[in-house]
């Protein structure tokens, strides 16, 4: 699914993934580990299409696909999650609102109308409840205020939400989580 | 590929006005410059008493002792007020009973602003007064809110009709010698809108008016009264757009609202004029006083969005002199380009037990400056007076300016005064979190100003809500379509 050639990218014209190779097929898990500032942070950023690490050499295919013309937006309709290890706030936006403006752009770029809100409110509803997330927590502006459980809790959600083919964690996860989705 | 901040500020750069057409009806149009004669001669033109003639008169002649205030922090080239016309309405008859009289090219205006006139505004409770470069068009409902006993025409109708009452209120909330402004508006103002609501009136629906600047060089000078009876309630709406010109245009208005013993006024605002071009070349000079007053128990609430226009100069405030009076402002002030904003609000509490609150958003992109400029006095009388301000600025890109000068004047021990500000900036996190979960970068701003402008724009009437809505994402998302 996910097949990374030769990888090498840089910032600052600081080259730091120096040539990566790595194959990820559906259903698989992979564990990379490395020292901090051996770019593990990079390589997940890169496949999300982060603008300011170029691409030198190499490249990321992704079901069959050359990502490198790829806005992070499309990476993203295309099924690339990534979760941030600092995620932002945005005060005034909810979750649900996020959500429902994350999906029906996804959905746009499919060139489907926008989810029906009754099936968008189950969809909510259902997912809240396999990740035993208060309700109330939907309603709060994005990451405001959210403790550190909280905001991984809510990046959890998301892709739970966008149902993504490739997710990248860049921060270990806690043991109960990788039991529902490994 | 993903998107940089210097690419967002390209595309803020090359949105244009969406609002930029001209309407090619005739007008009549007064010779330029300002002089007694040409106050007479609009007064004269307006078939109005002499006392009304006088009134203006008196304005003048303060006006021309005054001098153009720079307090403000705001740059531009002062108007030659020697070269502006005073005076400009259509030239086809000013009143129609229905619209199938009104000029059908003034009616395609209407229909590209996406203002309908028809029955469908009945449906929607909404009564329009439509100004079109100084008087009024069409007045429509007037009928429904007559049985109330509403009065709601342009102020000429009113001086006309109603001369006890414009006579008794005109110039008591805001002075002709109040400041340049005022005065200059006093003298010349070209018309406006009037509106009554009786004693123990709810008015069944939101009164709303339209601006527009049609002529090109012609000033516009908006004169609005509102007064609400004891224990009386109004929702008054106020929106405008102009077409693009070059020339800088000048609109100088002035809004009297009186809130009676348990009245409440809100009156809203959403603001559109021409901002000028990315060169910041051309945009009209918006300079408006805005004051209310607040008699026992009453409320007057001022919501303001505030898009467009090269300079804005204003205050809308609430003196608040009445026991236990209530004086609020919610603002969303949006400057981009080279645009500048000098805007807030006065809360001064004179009354016992007097509340205020000051929630003002300023969002600033392109090489704009965004200031909030605004003021809470208690007066020594004013005992258990309270007063909460909130100033929050966002900034786009490096080189636009947020700015806040709040003062604070207490005389009184017992009150109580809070001030909360933030500054924060849409950074390139934020955006790369949107589009990584799907959102592109338009939709991602549009997303993050909503949620920004979120408390503001809850307290606008729904219909307004959602042109506000528009129009900021027309004002700062780039060139879309």
């Amino acid at each position: 699914m996910l097949k990374i050639n030769d990888l090498h990218a840089s910032v600052n014209d600081k080259e730091i993934l120096k040539g990566i190779n790595l194959e990820v097929n559906a259903g698989e898990v992979h564990a990379i580990m490395g020292p901090n500032g051996s770019g593990k942070s990079t390589l997940a950023a890169v496949i999300a299409g982060k603008e300011e690490f170029e691409v030198t050499q190499g490249n990321v295919v992704l079901n069959g696909e050359d990502l490198e013309d790829c806005a992070p937006e499309e990476r993203a309709h295309k099924g690339v999650f990534m979760s941030f290890q600092y995620p932002i706030e945005i005060p005034g936006v909810s979750v649900t609102n996020f959500m429902k403006t994350a999906i029906n752009e996804s959905r746009k770029a499919r060139g489907e109308e926008d989810m029906p809100a009754k099936e968008m409110l189950k969809l909510i509803r259902d997912k809240a409840e396999m990740l035993e997330i208060d309700r109330k927590f939907l309603s709060r502006s994005l990451n405001e205020g959210f403790s550190g459980g909280e905001k991984k809790r809510n990046e959890i959600f998301q892709m739970a939400m966008l149902e993504p083919k490739l997710a990248i964690w860049t921060k270990p996860i806690p043991g109960w989580i990788l039991m529902r989705f490994a | 590929m993903a998107y940089t901040e210097e690419e967002l500020k390209k595309e803020l750069e090359t949105k244009e006005y969406e609002y930029g057409f001209y309407t090619d009806i005739e007008s009549d149009t007064f010779p330029v410059g300002l002089n007694e004669d040409i106050v007479i001669a609009i007064s004269k033109k307006k078939e109005e008493p002499e006392w009304m003639t006088t009134w203006r008169l008196e304005a003048f002649k303060i006006w021309k002792e005054m001098e153009e205030p720079e307090w403000a922090n705001v740059t531009y080239k002062k108007p030659d007020f020697q070269a502006i016309s005073y005076y400009s309405a259509p030239n086809s008859k000013p009143k129609y009973d229905s619209l199938d009289e009104v000029d059908p090219e003034l009616l395609d205006t209407f229909k590209k602003l996406g203002i309908s006139l028809d029955e469908q505004k009945k449906l929607a409770g909404v009564a329009v007064d439509i100004i079109v470069d100084s008087v009024s068009v069409a007045t429509t409902f007037k009928k429904t809110l007559g049985e109330k006993g509403i009065i709601f025409c342009s102020i000429s109708e009113a001086i006309k009709e109603h001369p006890e009452l414009v006579r008794k209120y005109l110039g008591t909330i805001v002075p002709q010698k109040d400041n340049f402004y005022a005065a200059l508006n006093s003298a010349v103002f070209s018309d406006g809108s009037f509106c009554y609501i009786p004693k123990g009136v709810r008015c069944p629906m939101e009164l709303s008016t339209y601006f527009r600047i049609n002529q090109a060089n012609t000033g516009q000078f908006e004169r609005t009264l509102l007064i609400a009876d004891e224990g009386s309630y109004v929702s008054y709406l106020e929106g405008c757009t102009a077409p693009s010109r070059d020339e800088n245009q000048l609109h100088a208005a002035v809004v009297e609202l009186i809130a009676m013993d348990g009245a409440e006024i809100k009156y809203s605002t959403v603001q559109n004029w021409y901002p000028g071009n990315k060169e910041g070349k051309g945009g009209v000079f918006n300079f408006v006083t805005k004051r209310g007053l607040c008699e026992k128990n009453a409320k007057i609430s001022w919501t303001q969005v505030e898009t467009g226009s090269a300079v804005t100069w204003k205050y809308p405030s609430c003196i608040l002199k009445g026991d236990n009076s209530i004086g609020e402002f919610y603002s969303i002030a949006v400057t981009n380009n080279h645009q500048q904003a000098d805007t807030g609000t006065k809360m001064v509490h004179l009354g016992k037990n007097t509340r205020s609150t000051i929630i003002s958003k300023g969002i600033s992109a392109g090489k704009s400056q965004n200031s909030y400029r605004g003021l809470v006095r208690i007066n020594s009388r004013a005992k258990n007076a309270r007063n909460f301000s909130q100033c929050d600025s966002l900034l786009m890109g490096n080189e636009c300016g947020a700015h806040t000068f709040p003062y604070i004047e207490v005389k009184n021990k017992s009150a109580q005064i809070e001030h909360e500000a933030t500054t924060s900036k849409i950074g390139e996190d934020q955006i790369f979190y949107c589009n990584q979960r799907g959102i592109p970068t338009e939709k991602a701003i549009a997303l993050i100003v909503n949620g920004f402008s979120k408390e503001v724009l809850n307290k606008l009437p729904m219909e307004f809500a959602v042109e506000a809505q528009k129009l900021l994402e027309i004002s700062l998302e780039g060139s879309v379509g």
